[in-house]
């Protein structure tokens, strides 16, 4: 037998203990059998007073850390990875950013939740610094054949994003990461190729981040371009994986009571 | 922080994939483990932990009253209050060490693993019987005493395939803390492997039920995988750090960070008489405490068991070297024991989200059974 690094993994829908402490309401649902003792009762309302009053967010506005936010986590469907350039290489289909919030849009409004272009900005948060080519190449653990690539690290710079689409009554909101928000964020690189790399799922994840760090109110979902192969948008390969992408945060949304 | 005292290495029993294999027999003297008490004490801690194992313990009962004796008295003395566990096989649990059980709170662990096929399939006694029929009476007197004693199971690659039916077994006769444990030493393959994820599955199912039918109860595999995630930012302190949390005493007074080293005189970090050695056990901690290259890339990385250095070295002979197996094991419940933890909180399950979510649970639990003895 040997070991086999798991590469992705969704996950969980239901909430970390910090989301619920955030959203103390989840608490008092309780085993309906304690509901018919007095004492049982006394001892839950009390105890959980108690708790509620012990444990105080954890914020630390002045240098963002120690912050939760409310970022969902990046839900993978699609490799988020395409390279264009000589003729060699076959390029993905890009989705455009008006193409990705149609899509979004239109799976969110079946949910009732209205995504709109409001200007909706959060401030001061880490956005992802990018670049167009890979650091190294390392083997597939599960497949000594294949080779994978590794990207500069995740370095980040201060900034502020206006998000693709939001909800001012539920205080949903989402940004795609397309790839002109890659080509937006670059980083200054003396490297050069014919070949241009665009990982923008790394760039959702560190964005993410990015994110998390700041406290905010609003329930944030991040997607990214799926790139699926070229000649698949007029199947509509991107935008399917983009819809999965969109209801697994539904589903989120909903583990978090939020709708 | 734990003082785990292997009283012997002798038992009455010869599971086939235990350690214990009869020879070279040593018992704890009481200066031994009078030596580890003022040890223990010495750290100054508020409480801690006494755990008589083995071997067998109960085969040096007299030991245990009298360790229990001194405890008590060096009570008096210090600041620190001790508690006790004993994981024993059950053959010689009796009514008198049961009533010396409650009059000193010794909590009693069980090692029994589930129904007749898969327990007498590796926990034979020194004739190479099976022991299953011998401990019904135990369990009864065991759980009419002490009604929230946990049972020890073990999984072996050829028991597996009880492994659900074991549990339901276990939990219908009165256990309510199932902790459940693969012998990663075992002959495992991919096949078991396979089979082992259907009776998660079936015991997934079974959990689900039991708490939609709001019945209390402890099942590790699923617990500790959904508190990985529940609890995540916490998570990692709550893992043992080799030799920080527990420290294994052998009965020649050698001290060791864990269960599993005990008798591997490399691994030793210390004696009762010298006490402990702070470079080697915070050289064993680092070794075991550093990433492992192999997991790097790993998505489940800061979820899964592959820190566990005792593990490791079960398997591989190495604590820094993860065991493929466990590896298996990890990949296979996880993403199970996640879906069935999706599917309560769906739910809304008011015993799933108290149990989970709520720090206080215990406390609420333990006034709602007072009331009903009341």
């Amino acid at each position: 037998m040997e070991l086999k690094p798991v590469k992705k993994y969704t996950p969980p829908k239901y909430p970390d203990k910090k989301i619920i402490l955030s959203n103390p309401d989840m608490l008092k649902l309780i085993p309906n059998r304690w509901s018919k003792t007095i004492s049982t009762q006394i001892a839950f309302s009390s105890l959980l007073i108690m708790m509620l009053t012990a444990c105080e967010p954890n914020i630390d506005n002045s240098n963002g850390n120690n912050t939760t936010g409310y970022v969902a986590p990046i839900f993978e469907h699609g490799d988020g990875r395409g390279s264009f350039g000589c003729e060699s290489v076959a390029p993905p289909a890009f989705l455009s950013e008006e193409e990705a919030y149609q899509v979004i849009c239109e799976e969110a409004k079946k949910r009732g939740i209205n995504l709109e272009k409001n200007n909706e900005v959060l401030k001061d948060i880490q956005i992802p610094v990018t670049y167009t080519y890979v650091k190294k190449y390392v083997p597939n653990p599960e497949n000594p054949d294949e080779y994978i690539p590794v990207y500069p690290s995740k370095r980040k710079k201060k900034g502020d994003l206006e998000l693709d689409g939001y909800d001012q009554n539920k205080k949903i909101g989402f940004e795609f990461v397309s790839v002109d928000d890659f080509i937006a964020w670059q980083g200054k690189s003396s490297n050069w190729s014919t070949v241009v790399d665009y990982n923008v799922l790394h760039a959702a994840k560190t964005l993410r981040e990015g994110i998390a760090k700041k406290e905010n109110d609003k329930y944030i979902g991040i997607f990214y371009d799926p790139m699926a192969s070229v000649g698949s948008t007029q199947d509509g390969r991107s935008e399917e994986l983009l819809r999965q992408q969109v209801a697994d945060f539904i589903e989120w949304l909903k583990a978090m009571n939020v709708i | 922080m734990h003082y785990t005292l292997h009283l012997t290495n002798d038992c009455n029993m010869r599971c086939k994939y235990c350690y214990v294999n009869g020879e070279n027999i040593c018992n704890m003297s009481i200066e031994t483990a009078k030596k580890v008490v003022d040890l223990a004490a010495e750290s100054k801690k508020s409480s801690i932990g006494i755990i008589f194992f083995g071997g067998e313990p109960l085969l040096n009962k007299n030991l245990i009253y009298e360790i229990v004796d001194y405890c008590k008295w060096k009570e008096k003395n210090c600041d620190t209050l001790f508690h006790y566990k004993i994981t024993t096989n059950g053959l010689l649990l009796d009514k008198d060490f049961m009533d010396f059980s409650t009059k000193v709170n010794l909590f009693i662990a069980l090692s029994h693993d589930g129904i007749k096929e898969a327990h007498d399939k590796n926990r034979i006694d020194k004739n190479g019987n099976g022991t299953f029929s011998r401990l019904s009476e135990k369990i009864d007197l065991l759980l009419s005493k002490r009604p929230y004693a946990p049972v020890m199971m073990v999984v072996n690659d050829d028991t597996v395939q009880y492994y659900a039916e074991s549990v339901k077994y276990l939990y219908n006769r009165g256990f309510k803390y199932l902790i459940c444990s693969l012998n990663y030493a075992g002959n495992w393959t991919e096949s078991s492997i396979k089979v082992l994820k259907e009776q998660y599955k079936e015991l997934a199912e079974f959990y689900y039920e039991r708490t939609l039918a709001e019945d209390k109860f402890y099942l590790s595999p699923f617990e500790v995988k959904i508190s990985s995630h529940i609890n995540r930012e916490t998570y990692c302190h709550e893992r043992c750090e080799l030799g920080k949390k527990q420290i294994s005493v052998g009965p020649d007074g050698l001290l060791y960070p864990c269960v599993q080293f005990v008798g591997d005189k490399q691994y030793s970090i210390g004696d009762v008489n010298t006490g402990i050695n702070e470079s080697k056990r915070h050289e064993l901690y680092s070794i075991n405490e550093e990433e492992k290259e192999s997991c790097l890339e790993c998505a489940i990385r800061e979820r899964c068991n592959h820190y566990c250095g005792c593990l490791n070295k079960q398997t591989t002979g190495r604590i820094d070297r993860v065991s493929p197996v466990l590896c298996a094991h990890e990949r296979t419940i996880m993403p199970i024991a996640d879906k069935l933890a999706n599917k309560l909180f769906k739910k809304r399950s008011g015993m799933f989200i108290q149990k989970h979510y709520n720090d206080m649970f215990p406390l609420i639990s333990l006034v709602e059974d007072s009331t009903k003895l009341l």
